[in-house]
């Protein structure tokens, strides 16, 4: 019964191709797909040339990222509202930042503002080593400098205020009763709803990340042209080619007023 | 007529090639029968040169260039001229890029026989200095339409399309990226102009089929499968061409399995595929041709469209 089925069909296919193929330049394509899992049971060998010839690459790799760039004076972890690990990276970038940042107007960055979500893990006391601060910001986030109007501004330290977790600043004092930022203090001076202010934040953040709508309006946008994870990075260098651990404190940048 | 399968169709050729009924099929299939063609794509590889730690929730111990060679490799010997490419996006992701700017995965690749490339935004991340500086190492084209590198260091570097021959069948390649503009920095892709991806999809699939009489038209795309937006992703294209027959995407990570499906302007059937991210998986396409007949076939089921992202 089926081969007679078939037989009949590839009749009438014949009759069809025959037809067809009066007429030039036509395809009959038949396209079928599949994704291979790349696991041990689909490729349950590695290839041992390719494997080699990354083996240079990784040992080397391995190496690198063991290397110890700088010790800790203690152990570094994010909290809320400030952290030790908040403060410490957001000075580092701040000072970083205000050291590369030469704007036509001459007027220095204010403040900065990081993430919480965005320091991945803590910094132990004792050797601090590269692959560690990989952890620690395995993104590619690009050091930008925002210049904020004073409502875009006002908004941030709403946005702070409001809060839930301790985003990394410097360079700013903050109060906040009842999710209102009460006292504001921006290099030492009180907050001027009459200047704008200029941000060092990372262009994760400036693009609207977490939700901070306020750096989607800036007056002006720079990028600082260093990545947030080698300003890390060459500040540990730095401390340790000086001889010193690297250190942070708590000082009360953010708190909550009763 | 319709075939239920590709298998029942294929029996039935055989029977038609088969005993009695030799004349009558080699008037049929006089223009050289059935060329097959097996191609083998990846897109967001990320930089991924190891498979994942042991230890990584989604996808422990797999991937990694090592597992994907010993596959190829198997394919070739079934298949030795199969199309191997990839859709962008080859850079960045592990501390490898970080420390050798790409150099190993260009190597790699190349000592794998990649075809061609799309240019993913990714691409970008060295800034075109940085890209520049590897583009040695990479023995084969990397294809963008819609990039005019023309004023910067790039110039000449990329190409719009390759065309090839493998197994007999006339090939023509073709590269879509996507609008660096808030997704790269501008300092990092400098006075690269992007142009519109539709426009030179149609200008360059009409080049690959009219000019060059390409039988298959494949673009490797890192524009994204499809977006809920009006934005340009892999489905517009595939709607918005005549001559485009399969679009190897990527930069959404989706995992395309099997392939999805989109009519054409002609209403013609074109294939897209896009095999996650992380190298975790290679894409595979089985392409049969056969001369004198128009309609194109597929064995399709559902597609299953895992998570994804846009990075």
């Amino acid at each position: 019964m089926r081969i007679n089925r078939n037989l009949c069909l590839s009749f009438i296919f014949i009759l069809f191709a025959g037809f067809w193929s009066c007429t030039p330049a036509l395809d009959h394509r038949v396209v079928e797909g599949e994704v291979i899992r790349l696991d041990s049971i689909n490729a349950p060998v590695k290839d041992s040339a390719v494997d080699a010839a990354i083996a240079p690459y990784r040992e080397q790799l391995e190496a690198e990222m063991t290397e110890v760039l700088a010790y800790s004076e203690q152990a570094m972890q994010k909290d809320s509202p400030e952290g030790l690990l908040n403060n410490f990276v957001a000075d580092l970038v701040l000072d970083k930042a205000r050291e590369l940042y030469s704007p036509e107007d001459g007027k220095p960055i204010d403040f900065c503002l990081l993430n919480y979500g965005g320091l991945r893990t803590s910094i132990p006391e004792g050797p601090v080593t590269r692959g560690r601060i990989f952890e620690l910001m395995p993104f590619e986030n690009e050091i930008v400098v925002i210049t904020l109007s004073p409502e875009r501004t006002r908004e941030l330290f709403q946005y702070l205020a409001e809060s839930q977790v301790g985003m990394p600043v410097s360079g700013i004092r903050l109060g906040i009763k009842d999710n209102e930022p009460e006292i504001i203090q921006i290099q030492g001076e009180p907050f001027d709803p009459d200047r704008s202010y200029k941000v060092v934040t990372s262009d994760y953040l400036a693009g609207g990340g977490d939700r901070m709508d306020f750096f989607l309006q800036p007056q002006k946008s720079e990028l600082i042209g260093l990545r947030i994870r080698d300003a890390i990075i060459q500040h540990l260098e730095k401390q340790h080619e000086r001889g010193k651990k690297i250190t942070s404190q708590l000082d009360g940048r953010i708190y909550y007023k009763d | 007529m319709k075939f239920t399968s590709r298998r029942e169709f294929l029996k039935i050729l055989g029977i038609a090639g088969a005993g009695t009924l030799t004349g009558l099929s080699t008037f049929a299939f006089q223009n050289g029968g059935i060329r097959q063609l097996t191609i083998l794509h990846t897109n967001d590889v990320h930089s991924r040169l190891d498979p994942y730690p042991d230890n990584d929730p989604n996808y422990p111990g797999m991937g990694g260039f090592a597992r994907r060679a010993t596959v190829i490799r198997k394919h070739r010997t079934v298949d030795p001229e199969l199309l191997l490419v990839d859709a962008g996006d080859i850079l960045q992701g592990t501390p490898y890029f970080n420390m050798f700017g790409g150099k190993p995965e260009f190597k790699l690749m190349s000592k794998m026989k990649y075809d061609a490339s799309a240019f993913g935004n990714h691409e970008f991340d060295n800034g075109l200095e940085g890209f520049l500086e590897i583009l040695p190492y990479a023995e084969f084209p990397f294809l963008v339409a819609n990039y005019d590198f023309s004023q910067t260091i790039l110039k000449g570097k990329t190409r719009s399309y390759k065309v090839l021959v493998k197994n007999g069948i006339k090939i023509g390649l073709y590269g879509l990226g996507i609008d660096p503009e808030g997704l790269v920095s501008r300092n990092l892709y400098g006075d690269t102009k992007y142009l519109d991806p539709l426009e030179k999809a149609r200008e360059t699939e009409e080049i690959l089929k009219n000019q060059y009489d390409c039988e298959l038209v494949i673009c490797l795309s890192h524009l994204g499968y499809r977006f809920s937006s009006e934005r340009i992703s892999d489905v517009v294209v595939a709607r918005n061409t005549s001559h485009t027959d399969i679009i190897l995407g990527g930069h959404t990570h989706h995992l395309l399995e099997p392939p999805a499906v989109e009519k054409n302007r002609q209403n013609l059937p074109v294939y897209i595929g896009q095999a996650g991210y992380g190298g975790v998986h290679l894409g595979k396409m089985e392409v049969t041709l056969h001369e004198n007949t128009r309609e194109k076939f597929v064995e399709s089921n559902t597609i299953k469209i895992h998570e994804s992202q846009e990075v």
